[in-house]
């Protein structure tokens, strides 16, 4: 279990995390989701011991990381961003020295490495010199290495990154068993579809704060099953917030999510159904359309609804 | 489990990790190696190389003369001063068989009636034949004997009338004659003895057995080059190996590490192990090898490699210090050379000290590794005392602690996090 507290990072003046609470439950996944420069890092960074927080409290397992961060590591898997990997090394040495790093000897240590070179299905490469492989074995091998010696947390930083599609599928079901298996994973990421795919619980951050956090069930319905329409052009904000209002019976319940010069983003139901009359509406305040999009509901409309801006921002 | 045990089972892990990364990186070991082996090798070269080992040149002499001139042309060219020709004399058919087939470097034919003809300056020609396959040793023959050939036009305006008066005296002239001539020659030699013979003065030396001062046996240049370039190969090797923790930051290994609960010094004592044995094994192979071609004993080869060993361990926690606190891995690179250049010039570790100014001597020993090589050098040719050697062994074992518990500090703190 992973209980984090009104956590705050600061470096020097720029607030990287703002007052964030979390709790992960063992045998789920929980994505932490948020656009690059979100606090992600820093917040895995404060988990895994690399960095104090400035306030706040982060246990893992019952064990502060900062109090008692000898027994807090000794539980933890760190699978980094960038490949944790000794190039000149072989994929079983790697496992072999990452083992003995997290306390494992002897024939534990072999028998484990064994396990988690089938698990990542490297077996029959495991001792041929990781610079050989490719990027996504590489991915592969720096999650098992995250892996070896059992641990009952899971940190995962963006673990699919630049993987092909037959690697990221690997990954994603080892993930998956690892959390059947038990473990509790936060699993940080910036792509919505594979959060959707994977994760039991979400936690959207941006700007260093938590903006929404539940079941992905539970942020859909924060949508209140609303469809998200965004159009491009020109537009008088004062104007056609007026002209908005006075179409609201035809519009029937919306919500303004951003407006200014160059586009205009509301969340309505039935927005297929309502688009003429939206459409009507900007043109009687002088807005020209030029660019029109509409999203079924989904984390990405969610997290713009929140936000204003697009994840990949 | 205790955490000592822990702490040491992560120490040991991370040593054999690094252990065979290096092995599994020979280009590097080979540059760390060649470098300073090339340089010195160069120089020795440059210096005449190991005493005896120079080449000498083979001259056939075939000797158709039966005068004095004859056999003292053989013996001037052979001198001891000249050094590097060996002459001998041998029957035409042989020499000439010899220099076709290459086996000398110069054949000279000296014609019946040279020495009559030198003494009574009529003109008569030597024969030489060169080898074609070499190119120094024919030049240097060539070189003697133009210069014998001007030492007897000098000896003829100084003692020509005399000779020739002591041989035609020796055909049928009285013993006054010949007593007449040969008082003109002595007194010729006279004459010129001051500008050809300088004073000989004979100086009686006594040296006391100093330590540190090498054994009776004489030293060449590659003996002292020896400690020297073993001295800059692992002033190489510390500068190669030090990088490693910029490589683990950029990897994303150290994040790794940083999550481990035995933590970033475990690793970095690691590191620092694998450096110790790396730098030991070399330099064991090093001296192995010195010890055979100086004659060394053995102990003198174990202990040296046991020092260099030591005295690499402190390099090698010092420059990975200093490459702390770089803001980058350029930056470490730029820290490290500038470093690593002036600490081999002065310490000699580049030049031996006993080629260097005595001003920068001073200077030299007091860098470390000035003084590391200077204990080398004792261990390997000198005469050292144990409480000398216990003493450097001491003060490296704790410049080293100092040095890993600062670099820890900073590998797992303000490094890892980027503050650098």
């Amino acid at each position: 279990m992973i209980e984090i507290e009104n956590l705050t990072k600061r470096y020097g003046d720029a607030l990287a995390v703002d007052d964030l609470s979390l709790v992960a439950q063992p045998g789920e996944i929980t994505g932490l989701l948020g656009p690059n420069g979100a606090g992600k890092s820093t917040t895995i960074a404060c988990l895994s011991g690399l960095r104090e927080p400035t306030s706040g409290r982060v246990r893992v397992l019952g064990h502060d990381v900062v109090r008692d961060k000898r027994a807090a590591l000794a539980q933890l898997g760190l699978a980094p961003q960038e490949l944790a990997l000794y190039e000149d090394l072989s994929a079983r040495e790697n496992l072999e020295y990452w083992g003995a790093a997290f306390g494992l000897r002897g024939i534990v240590l072999r028998n484990r490495v064994g396990d988690v070179l089938e698990a990542v299905g490297l077996f029959d490469r495991a001792d041929e010199r990781v610079s050989r492989f490719s990027g996504g074995m590489q991915r592969r091998l720096n999650f098992g290495c995250a892996l070896v010696h059992s641990p009952r947390v899971l940190l995962l930083d963006e673990p699919t990154a630049g993987v092909d599609p037959q690697s990221r599928v690997k990954l994603l079901e080892l993930v998956r068993a690892q959390a059947r298996a038990g473990a509790t994973v936060l699993y940080t990421t910036h792509h919505m579809q594979e959060a959707e795919e994977l994760c039991d619980r979400l936690a959207i951050v941006d700007h260093g704060k938590l903006i929404a956090s539940g079941s992905l069930r539970e942020l859909h319905a924060r949508l209140g099953g609303r469809d998200l329409v965004q159009l491009g052009g020109a537009f008088s904000p004062e104007s056609t917030r007026a002209a908005l209002e006075s179409a609201r019976e035809a519009l029937g319940e919306f919500e303004v999510v951003s407006l200014d010069e160059r586009a205009l983003q509301l969340s309505l139901r039935d927005g297929s159904r309502r688009l003429a009359a939206l459409l009507d509406a900007v043109r009687q305040s002088g807005g020209e359309v030029r660019e029109t999009t509409l999203r079924q509901p989904s984390l990405e409309s969610l997290f713009i609804a929140l936000t204003g801006k697009e994840l990949r921002e | 489990m205790s955490s000592s045990r822990d702490l040491l089972h992560a120490i040991l892990a991370a040593a054999r990790r690094d252990w065979i990364r290096r092995w599994r990186d020979p280009l590097s070991l080979a540059l760390w190696l060649g470098i300073p082996l090339v340089i010195g090798g160069l120089i020795v070269l440059a210096m005449g190389g190991r005493a005896g080992s120079q080449p000498k040149a083979r001259v056939l002499v075939v000797l158709h003369d039966d005068g004095l001139l004859g056999e003292l042309l053989v013996k001037a060219l052979s001198s001891e001063q000249a050094g590097v020709i060996e002459a001998e004399t041998v029957d035409e058919e042989l020499g000439r068989s010899l220099i076709e087939r290459g086996e000398a470097s110069a054949l000279l034919v000296v014609p019946q009636g040279f020495s009559n003809a030198v003494w009574n300056e009529w003109p008569i020609a030597l024969e030489l034949v060169t080898n074609p396959s070499q190119r120094i040793l024919p030049g240097i023959v060539m070189e003697s004997l133009s210069l014998l050939s001007e030492a007897v036009f000098y000896a003829h305006r100084v003692l020509g009338a005399d000779v020739r008066a002591v041989l035609d005296a020796s055909v049928g002239r009285d013993e006054l004659e010949i007593a007449r001539a040969a008082v003109g020659v002595s007194r010729g030699l006279e004459r010129v003895s001051g500008y050809v013979f300088p004073p000989a003065i004979e100086l009686r030396t006594q040296v006391r057995e100093a330590e540190g001062a090498a054994p009776a046996a004489k030293r060449s240049p590659a003996a002292y080059f020896l400690p020297a370039m073993l001295m800059m190969a692992l002033l190489f090797m510390a500068e190669g190996l030090a990088d490693d923790v910029w490589r683990e930051k950029h990897s994303g290994a150290l994040r790794r590490i940083l999550s481990s609960p035995t933590g970033a010094s475990a690793s970095l004592v690691g590191k620092g192990l694998a450096g110790w044995a790396l730098m030991g094994s070399v330099a064991l192979v090093v001296c192995a090898l010195g010890a055979a071609a100086f004659d060394l004993a053995v102990w003198r080869a174990l202990l040296a490699a046991l020092w260099c060993s030591c005295a690499g361990a402190v390099f090698l926690a010092l420059l990975t210090l200093l490459k702390l606190f770089a803001s980058s891995q350029r930056g470490a690179g730029v820290i490290g050379n500038l470093l690593l250049f002036p600490l081999l010039m002065l310490g000699g570790s580049f030049v031996p000290f006993v080629m260097m100014p005595q001003w920068l001597v001073e200077i030299g020993r007091r860098l470390p590794n000035g003084a590391a090589v200077e204990l080398l050098d004792t261990i390997l040719f000198g005469a050292p005392r144990a409480s000398t050697v216990a003493l450097g062994f001491a003060a490296a074992f704790a410049s080293c602690a100092l040095l890993v518990a600062l670099a820890s500090r900073r590998f797992s703190g303000a490094f890892a996090r980027g503050e650098s």
